[in-house]
């Protein structure tokens, strides 16, 4: 790999113009200098790409503004048709048990096949008012977890958290069941 | 004290530098905009394959099964329910289909491709454990074949290729063996590229399997970053005399011919008068996103699938064309596909674009003696039908 390094460059070494200044007070210089290179530092460090949580948490906010939800819906179950074959399997069977509980609305998105779907959860999607079939693409989170199934929690057509159900979370359809149960 | 703080800036700058700095490779196209097109492809016709209510179009796997009586199958995987189908080709109607169990000792979990060889000798896929399962239709398993080596290797996929089975990258069949094409998925460290053979054959009177071919280190090598699967897909076919392979990598405009017997690599030029240069991605692995890496597939040409077409003396090579101002966050299925047509000695006929990947499932392309078949994906949510469409050559 090429190194472009140079120490002649290095911020110590400054232009003619602060080295005169150096000469005239040299401690309050370099006090500017490790200041001005702090503040770099901080910038560089700072200026990070929006955390990866906010990020789904706009875009699925973002889409949800787009489509028409009912009030009582509480939850969001985006699922993927490509991408983690087990998590998207988790989601499909969850969908089958859940898909007449009018507090949960599901979003299907990345389509492989409707029909196949159909047949693996046992329903005809054009019966079920609480599931919407994203052709366009707008529940895709922008984020590596966009091939995991995504659960939402929603107030008043914002969300409030999320999680997605991957290898490293496997639980996440397991722990909404457990609430779903609780509630009844 | 100065000193140790310029030492601290000296490593924070040599820090960012080192993480930001990447090697990146351009791979030009020499005779582009030189080339005269003699040739386009037109659609001359379509076969529509009428699905039961548990197949969807777009098969994992398809492909085309000649029987000794001269009758022609079109055969392809359902995935849901681990079948291989049976249609007639010629008459379109649906003959019959094999089903192996998921799961269980006899179970195949991974079903993602296959080749007849006859119907007492179907060689299927695993790809939950890389290995090659000899069966028979009447699905009763007869050999497990390991393409990973020891079972307690458990860096096998550094020494050992995976595999995305596709129609237009079947399984080979020459005398005495299966040609199976693979590829290492992630970077190749530069420690392993001279040693990574992708290519499998499996000898079918021994069952035992040989690796070979490894990836040109001009192409793949120095630590370039062509992230993931996009460019390191290998497609082959087989050269008309039998001893050579037709190697199409993703990021040369040049096609490599491989020796079956030597292993030696002969190259010769096979690109498109519109594809621009290549390039790695200019960001360190570990850094690249997966929607950058996609971006990047986007922005630039793709080689994809070689096919021969015996019947008029010709080779198409699939184009995943650039659209180099892409927008973040467009698809890769907004690509457009070109196939370019050349003569058997290589030399340029033309290029013509089909449509954008959404529409053509050109994984799903083969040769027959009407013309090469390209997989319509039909809008009808219905998912009733699964379509080809034929192209034959026509001079312009």
């Amino acid at each position: 790999m090429k190194r472009v390094f140079k120490p002649k460059v290095m911020i110590m070494q400054g232009s003619g113009v602060l080295n005169k200044k150096t000469k005239k007070n040299p401690t309050k210089f370099i006090k500017y200098v490790h200041i001005f290179a702090l503040v770099i530092v901080a910038l560089l460090v700072g200026s990070c790409k929006k955390n990866v949580q906010d990020t789904e948490t706009d875009n699925l906010t973002t889409s949800l503004s787009k489509i028409q939800v009912e009030k009582q819906v509480k939850w969001i179950v985006v699922l993927p048709g490509l991408g983690c074959h087990g998590c998207i399997q988790e989601g499909e069977a969850f969908m089958k048990k859940h898909i007449q509980n009018k507090n949960i609305f599901f979003v299907l998105t990345k389509i492989s096949s409707l029909k196949i779907l159909q047949q693996k959860i046992g329903a005809q999607i054009e019966d079920c008012p609480n599931v919407y079939v994203d052709y366009d693409d707008l529940f895709n989170v922008h984020t590596d977890n966009s091939i995991y199934p995504c659960i939402a929690r929603i107030e008043d057509g914002k969300v409030i958290e999320h999680e997605f159900q991957s290898p490293k979370n496997g639980a996440a359809f397991y722990n909404l069941r457990s609430l779903l149960l609780a509630q009844k | 004290m100065n000193l140790k703080l310029s030492k601290i800036y000296f490593f924070i700058l040599l820090l960012s530098t080192a993480c930001t700095n990447n090697s990146v490779v351009k791979i030009a196209n020499k005779n582009q905009g030189k080339l005269k097109a003699s040739v386009k492809l037109e659609k001359i016709d379509e076969k529509k394959f009428e699905l039961d209510t548990c197949t969807a179009p777009k098969p994992e796997f398809t492909e085309l099964f000649n029987t000794m009586n001269g009758k022609i199958y079109f055969t392809f995987l359902n995935n849901y329910n681990n079948s291989i189908y049976f249609y007639d080709y010629n008459s379109l109607t649906f003959e019959k289909k094999i089903t192996w169990k998921k799961d269980g000792q006899e179970g195949i979990l991974g079903l993602t491709g296959y080749h007849i060889k006859s119907l007492d000798s179907i060689y299927l896929f695993d790809k939950s454990k890389t290995e090659i399962i000899l069966s028979n239709c009447k699905n009763i398993i007869l050999n497990k074949i390991s393409l990973r080596g020891s079972k307690n290797d458990l860096n096998w996929f550094l020494h050992y290729p995976q595999y995305y089975p596709q129609a237009v990258k079947p399984f080979i069949q020459t005398a005495h063996e299966i040609i199976f094409s693979g590829f290492f998925p992630g970077n190749i460290p530069e420690s392993i590229i001279s040693d990574f053979k992708f290519t499998a054959r499996l000898d079918f009177n021994t069952n035992k399997v040989k690796f070979s071919n490894t990836y040109p280190k001009a192409l793949y090598g120095n630590n370039y970053n062509w992230n993931e699967e996009f460019f390191k897909e290998v497609f082959s076919d087989l050269h008309p005399d039998g001893d050579k392979l037709v190697l199409s990598f993703p990021i040369s405009h040049d096609l490599y011919l491989v020796n079956l017997n030597t292993g030696e690599y002969t190259k010769v030029y096979g690109g498109s008068n519109f594809a621009g240069a290549i390039s790695s991605i200019n960001k360190q692995p570990k850094k690249t996103s997966k929607d950058e890496v996609v971006l990047h597939a986007v922005r630039n040409d793709e080689y994809s699938a070689i096919k021969y077409d015996k019947f008029r003396k010709v080779y198409y090579r699939f184009l995943l064309k650039a659209i180099p101002q892409a927008p973040i966050n467009t698809e890769w299925k907004e690509k457009p596909v070109a196939v370019i047509i050349m003569d058997e000695n290589f030399r340029y006929l033309g290029e013509t674009v089909i449509g954008k990947i959404k529409n053509w499932n050109w994984q799903d392309s083969f040769v027959t003696s009407e013309g090469l078949n390209i997989e319509y994906i039909e809008k009808n949510v219905s998912e009733k039908y699964l379509t080809l469409k034929i192209f034959t050559i026509k001079k312009i």
